[in-house]
């Protein structure tokens, strides 16, 4: 007898019901569990990684790089003091060069301490187009070429060893030998155990006879990264500041002594041929230098500045302008740098400028405005003064 | 399982216990058609929520994904017309199998039997090119991934679509005069 039945009821149609549904349940499982797995795996696998680098000192540059996670967060989930921190600091300063990214590393290669990423993960705060400034570093730069008469914070504070040629700028006229620049300066003042300049520098000022080579302001970050970084630091800072402040007064009093101070310094600065020369003027860079000193500067052999120290002195007249802040000073030097190869004779005009803190540099600006070209290379000078 | 209490049922001799067990057997075939057509129905609701989802090598990413690959708007007004017309298929044939098997007027190899069958077959279609077109939005590298990954599917829609094609062929057995 016949019948119609439906096919889901035949026993070929309730097979294939069965391996439909065993197929279903089976995939279901196997994507559930087995598939997603090995995403699930990595993450248990990172964290065990993240755990194994505790303690690992990573740089604030890998970190905004992304190279590196952030190092202060403790895998164990409780944070780790400011003193146990400047305490690893301390113990990682030696191989601190070799933790910074290969962007940097040229300019460390002659001995320099590349401290800017540890002092910004200390807290100092520099922008990262400051972190990515190309240090060119010019050959004919040598520590030695500078004249020992030169007061050293000058040396420091003004591009003697700049390179007329050279449109970037160079990593090492700010600080001595291998110093980072001034994207890094900032960074390197809360090196506890070099907070103005450097291990090497404050060697080379030691043997040099050069005590006013460390010479710097401590400013407000430096402090309160020293702050971080232990008692070791503090101390260390601590004396390296007085050792600077004597190494002022004596070198001021030695340059109200003397007289005649732009021959001085045109005679001292006369036999590094191709480079900046030096004033006498800027040797009052951190002593009590009024506006009347530096009027005395001619206009007649007035250089032109180099890019370095407009850079560092807009950080400084920015307070004091309205309109400078609308730049940046690393964009403003560089743009000048491309355009204008720098004088060696700005070099006056920069140590000047260095000062940073002194009340005349408005009036300064206006002698400069009128030298021929300068008024090109500081478009914001008018603005200034 | 219910099945298999039936066939247990039918075993008894004495016809007091017959009497009663063909109350009981009615009604755990009633529960047994009704089990079926849920099932058939959380069947099409199964695979109308899978292919709307990401495929398997995108769901990592589908959190940074504006819309992933197997978004139904990637389509336009046809894939949200789909979307809801599948919707409602997948629900209809829920309903349109506990009709026919459950309403004893409209009992087998009526109008309600062919278009629920007509629906199996259309919405096992639809879902099998939802899923190639998954497939072939993904990334490149990606694709033949979601293929493979697809493949079970797609092999459950064709098997569940060729049911539905042999339930309209009203498939003709020979078969001795058992009341099932």
């Amino acid at each position: 007898m016949l019948y119609k039945v439906t096919f889901s009821e035949t026993a070929l149609g309730r097979l294939l019901l069965a391996i439909e549904f065993y197929i279903l349940i089976v995939s279901t499982m196997v994507f559930t569990f087995y598939i997603r797995e090995p995403t699930s795996a990595p993450l248990s696998l990172r964290d065990n990684r993240a755990s194994s680098f505790y303690g690992l000192h990573v740089s604030k540059i890998d970190a905004d790089l992304g190279l590196a996670g952030e190092d202060d967060a403790n895998p164990a989930g409780s944070p780790r003091s400011a003193v146990q921190r400047g305490l690893s600091w301390l113990s990682w300063s030696g191989n601190a060069s070799q933790r910074l990214s290969s962007q940097f590393r040229p300019s460390y290669e002659d001995g320099g301490e590349p401290r800017s990423g540890e002092a910004a993960e200390r807290g100092v705060i520099s922008s990262p187009s400051e972190k990515r400034v190309p240090l060119a570093v010019p050959d004919d730069i040598q520590l030695s070429s500078v004249n020992p008469s030169t007061p050293n914070h000058i040396t420091q504070r003004t591009p003697e060893r700049f390179s007329s040629s050279t449109t970037q700028l160079p990593a090492n006229t700010v600080y001595g030998n291998g110093k980072p620049s001034t994207a890094m300066s900032a960074a390197m003042t809360t090196s506890p155990d070099f907070p103005i300049l450097g291990a090497d520098g404050i060697a080379e000022a030691q043997e040099s006879s050069r005590p006013s080579r460390e010479l710097k302001e401590p400013d407000h970050s430096s402090i309160n990264s020293s702050q971080l970084s232990g008692y070791e630091g503090l101390l260390r800072e601590q004396d390296q500041l007085e050792r600077s402040i004597e190494a002022l007064k004596t070198m001021f009093e030695r340059g109200r002594s003397e007289g005649g101070r732009k021959d001085e310094s045109s005679n001292t600065v006369s036999h590094l041929p191709g480079r900046s020369r030096l004033r006498e003027s800027s040797t009052t860079v951190y002593g009590p230098t009024s506006a009347s000193n530096r009027s005395d500067f001619s206009l007649s052999i007035f250089p032109e500045p180099p890019e370095q120290g407009v850079t560092e002195n807009l950080s400084r007249i920015r307070p004091r302008s309205s309109s400078v802040p609308a730049l940046t000073p690393t964009q403003i030097s560089f743009d000048i740098g491309r355009r204008f190869p720098v004088s060696t004779t700005g070099i006056d005009d920069v140590a000047v400028l260095a000062l940073g803190g002194m009340e005349s540099v408005g009036t300064h600006y206006d002698v400069t405005s009128f030298i021929g070209g300068a008024s090109i290379m500081f478009p914001f000078r008018g603005v200034c003064s | 399982m219910v099945d298999l209490t039936r066939v247990c049922l039918r075993h008894s001799n004495t016809i007091l216990v017959q009497q009663e067990e063909d109350n009981i057997t009615d009604a755990l075939s009633a529960a047994r058609e009704a089990l079926s057509s849920i099932a058939s129905g959380l069947r099409f609701l199964y695979f109308w929520a899978f292919v709307s989802q990401a495929p398997p090598c995108e769901q990592g990413l589908a959190t940074f994904l504006p819309m992933h690959s197997g978004s139904w708007l990637h389509w336009g007004l046809i894939g949200t017309v789909l979307r809801w017309s599948t919707l409602v298929a997948s629900v209809s044939i829920f309903v349109l199998q506990a009709l026919w098997r459950l309403v004893h007027s409209l009992r087998r190899f009526g109008p309600v039997y062919d278009v629920e069958s007509a629906f199996e077959i259309t919405t096992s279609g639809i879902y099998i090119i939802k899923l190639i077109l998954n497939a072939l939005i993904v990334e490149e590298s990606c694709r033949r991934q979601a293929l493979w990954q697809y493949s079970t599917a797609f092999f459950a829609l064709v098997i569940n679509s060729s049911i539905g094609i042999g339930n309209l062929l009203h498939c003709k057995l020979f078969r001795q005069n058992i009341q099932l």
